[in-house]
C-alpha cells in the first residue's frame, strides 16, 4: 500500500520558489491500476517521481508497505527502488546500442540473477516481440521499443509499476496495444499508475486521480 | 564481471573519444617520460663513467698530442717510460680498439666471433677485436683477474714483439701462461683471465664525454686486451691522477715531462667535458619543462572537457542503468572502470614507444640494463603514478557531474 500525507515539493532557482506539489494526500492500495492525470506543469511528473524514490519530498510522509520512505538516505532509497519500482518512460529509455535481449536482461543483471535467458525469453514472448530479440531500438517502431520498455520493467519483478505518459509518443492505435498490456499486468496483481494528459487514456485505469497547479482535485 | 562489460561497453559507445583520451595522455606521458629519462639518464651516465675509471672522472682527462710530437716515436716512449714514474701520475697511456688477423690466434677468433661488439667487424669475419693498450692504460681501470699476474709484475723485451693478452671470462677452455707465435716471431702470452663482472669505460668516451652514452662502460665477458711496450696508436691518451694529487697537477707533470722530450699536447679533464654536456642537458631539459608545462596542462584540461562531454553525451545510458536497478557504487565502478582501462590502454601504447625514444637517444651495449636501471627503476614507476593520478582526476570529476542530475533528468537528457 502507498500512502502520501501533506506531499509538498518546491523548487528553488536562485531567489524564485515553483511549488510543484502543495499537500498531497492520496493512498494506493496493493493490485490498483490507478492514472494520475493534469495538464502539463500540474505536478504529475513529480508526484510520480516521488512515488517513484527518484527525488525527496521538501515536506510530508511518503509510506510504502508501514515503511517510512521519505526518511531514507540515497542508499536505502536505491535499494527500495531496486526492490519495489520499476519504470516506463514515454521515450523508452532503451540502451541505444543493446539489442531488445539485451536490454531486457540488464535488471536481472542488476539483480546479480543467473540463469537470464530463459526468464529474458519468457517476457519478450508475453509482449510479443520475442522474434525482435537481436534487434537494436533504432530498427523497431514505437510500439515495439515500448513493449521492449514495458518487458525490461516486468523482468525487475517489482510489485508496483510506474509509466510516465507511456503512449505519449504513440499512435492512437499503438497506444490501445500498450494499454492493453497494462491492463493484462494489473490483472496478473501488480500495481499499475501511470500519468497522462489524455482522459481517454486515463478512463481506461481503474481509478483516476486529477491532479491540477500541484493539488488533487476530488 | 558485469561492471567491467559495461565499462567496455561504454568506451565502445564512445570510441572516438576514448581514442582522442588515450591520444592525448601518450603524447603526456611520453613527453614525462622523455624528460625524466634525459635527467635520469645524466645521473647514471656520471656514475657509470666515475665508477668504471679507478680514478673516477674527477681523477682523469684526456691528453691529445699535436701531428709532430705523435710522429716522434722515441720522445713518446720515452714520455711514457718517465711520465709513469712521475708521483703525481697514476696512469698514463694509450689504447685503441680494432680488428686484426693472427693466424696464430684462430682459436681465440672461434670463441669471439659472434659475440664482437663492432657491427661492421662482424660483416668483415675473420678479425679478432682486440683492446691494444700499452702499459700505463692497463690501470685506468681496475683489472679484477680471475687467474693470472698483475700488468705490473709484466716484463717487456726490447723487441716490441711481444704482447700480453688479458682475455675475457669466456675463454675458459684457453689456460692462462698459453703462448701463440705468428709466422713473423710476433708472441702472444696469455697474462690473465678477467672476472666474469669485468667491465672496461668505453673507448669512445676518449671522444668526448657524453650524456646520450647510457653505460661508459663495456662488457669484457669476450673481451681481448693486447698490453704491449710500444708507442702511441692514436693521438689520444689516458691519463690519471695519483691519490692525494689533482688531475690538473697530473697534467702539469705530464707537461714537464712533455717539454722534456719534446712532446706536446693539447688536454681536456673529463670532469670539464661532463660540465658542457650537462650545461647542454640542463638547457635542454629547460626548453622540456616549459613544454611539459603546456602540454600537460592543455591535455588535462582537454581530457577533463572530454570526460565531461562523454558522460554528459551517455547521460541516458546512466540513466537508465540507475532505473533498471543499478546503484550509484556501481555506476562510479563501471566509471572507474572505464578510465583504469583508458589509463592501460595508453600505458601499453607509451611504454614500447617509450623504449625506442630510450634506444634512439641512448646508446649503450647493453639494452637489458638500460631497461632495467632507467625504464623499470624510475620512468615506468613516474608514469604510472601520474596515470593514478590521472584517473583519480577523471573519476572525481565525472563523479561529481553524474551527481548533479535525478536519474529521471539523466534519462530524459535534460543535463545540459
Amino acid at each position: 500500500m502507498i500512502i502520501l500525507k501533506d506531499i509538498t515539493k518546491d523548487y528553488t532557482n536562485k531567489e524564485q520558489v515553483t511549488h510543484a506539489l502543495r499537500g498531497i494526500n492520496v493512498t494506493i492500495q496493493d493490485g490498483e491500476f490507478v492514472a494520475i492525470v493534469g495538464t502539463s506543469g500540474s505536478g504529475k511528473s513529480t508526484l510520480l517521481n516521488i512515488i517513484g524514490a527518484m527525488d525527496y519530498a521538501t515536506s510530508g510522509k511518503y509510506m510504502f508497505h508501514d515503511r517510512e520512505i521519505t526518511a531514507c538516505d540515497l542508499k536505502e532509497l536505491h535499494e527500495f527502488r531496486k526492490e519495489n519500482i520499476s519504470f516506463v518512460f514515454q521515450n523508452f529509455a532503451l540502451m541505444d546500442k543493446y539489442t531488445v535481449y539485451e536490454n531486457v536482461e540488464m535488471p536481472l543483471i542488476a539483480r546479480h540473477i543467473k540463469h537470464r535467458k530463459s526468464i529474458v525469453m519468457d517476457y519478450l514472448e508475453k509482449m510479443g516481440i520475442a522474434d525482435l530479440k537481436n534487434k537494436i531500438p533504432s530498427h523497431l517502431s514505437g510500439g515495439q521499443q515500448q513493449r521492449c520498455a514495458i518487458a525490461r520493467a516486468l523482468a525487475a519483478d517489482t510489485p508496483v509499476l510506474l509509466a510516465d505518459e507511456p503512449t505519449g509518443a504513440l499512435d492512437q492505435n499503438t497506444g490501445n496495444e500498450i494499454m492493453k498490456c497494462f491492463e493484462e499486468i494489473n490483472k496478473n496483481g501488480k500495481t499499475v499508475i501511470l500519468i497522462t494528459h489524455d482522459i481517454n487514456i486515463a478512463n481506461r485505469c481503474k481509478r483516476v486521480i486529477h491532479i491540477e497547479d500541484g493539488k488533487i482535485i476530488d | 564481471m558485469r561492471i567491467l562489460r559495461f565499462a567496455f561497453d561504454m568506451i565502445a559507445m564512445q570510441f572516438k573519444k576514448f581514442l582522442l583520451t588515450v591520444v592525448l595522455m601518450v603524447i603526456s606521458l611520453l613527453l614525462i617520460m622523455f624528460s625524466v629519462m634525459i635527467y635520469k639518464g645524466k645521473q647514471y651516465s656520471y656514475i657509470s663513467c666515475d665508477d668504471i675509471l679507478s680514478k673516477g672522472i674527477e681523477g682523469t682527462a684526456i691528453l691529445r698530442l699535436d701531428e709532430d710530437s705523435f710522429l716522434n716515436v722515441k720522445g713518446v716512449k720515452a714520455f711514457f717510460k718517465e711520465a709513469y714514474e712521475r708521483k703525481e701520475i697514476y696512469s698514463v697511456g694509450n689504447m685503441v680498439e680494432y680488428g686484426c688477423y693472427y693466424e696464430s690466434l684462430e682459436e681465440l677468433y672461434e670463441i669471439q666471433k659472434g659475440h664482437t661488439q663492432d657491427y661492421e667487424l662482424a660483416l668483415q669475419g675473420g678479425l679478432l677485436e682486440i683492446n691494444c693498450m700499452n702499459l700505463g692504460a692497463a690501470f685506468l681501470c681496475d683489472l679484477k683477474l680471475e687467474e693470472g699476474i698483475s700488468p705490473k709484475k709484466l716484463e717487456f723485451d726490447e723487441s716490441e714483439k711481444m704482447f700480453y693478452l688479458y682475455i675475457g671470462a669466456a675463454y675458459d677452455s684457453v689456460e692462462v701462461g698459453s703462448e701463440f707465435i705468428e709466422k713473423n716471431g710476433t708472441k702472444f702470452i696469455v697474462a690473465g683471465r678477467m672476472e666474469e663482472q669485468q667491465r672496461w669505460v668505453d673507448s669512445n668516451v676518449e671522444n668526448g664525454y657524453n650524456s646520450e652514452r647510457l653505460d661508459c662502460s663495456v662488457d669484457c665477458s669476450y673481451g681481448i686486451f693486447m698490453v704491449g711496450n710500444y708507442d702511441v696508436y692514436s693521438g689520444g691518451l689516458w691519463i690519471s691522477a695519483e691519490d692525494g694529487y689533482t688531475i690538473e697537477q697530473a697534467i702539469d707533470a705530464a707537461k714537464e715531462v712533455g717539454d722534456k722530450y719534446d712532446i706536446s699536447f693539447s688536454y681536456e679533464t673529463l670532469a670539464n667535458m661532463y660540465e658542457q654536456d650537462e650545461e647542454d642537458v640542463d638547457l635542454l631539459l629547460s626548453y622540456l619543462a616549459k613544454l611539459l608545462g603546456i602540454v600537460i596542462a592543455a591535455s588535462l584540461l582537454m581530457i577533463i572537457t572530454t570526460q565531461i562531454v562523454t558522460m554528459l553525451e551517455n547521460a541516458k545510458a546512466y540513466g537508465v542503468m540507475y532505473v533498471v536497478g543499478f546503484s550509484p557504487k556501481e555506476v562510479n565502478k563501471m566509471l572507474l572502470w572505464k578510465h583504469i582501462i583508458t589509463a592501460v590502454s595508453s600505458l601499453v601504447l607509451t611504454a614500447p614507444l617509450c623504449v625506442l625514444v630510450a634506444k634512439y637517444r641512448f646508446s649503450t651495449d647493453d639494452m637489458s640494463y638500460m631497461i632495467k636501471t632507467l625504464l623499470i627503476h624510475y620512468v615506468f614507476p613516474i608514469a604510472i603514478t601520474v596515470e593514478i593520478v590521472i584517473v583519480v582526476i577523471m573519476q572525481m570529476i565525472t563523479v561529481t557531474v553524474l551527481r548533479r542530475f535525478t536519474p529521471v533528468k539523466l534519462i530524459q537528457n535534460k543535463v545540459v
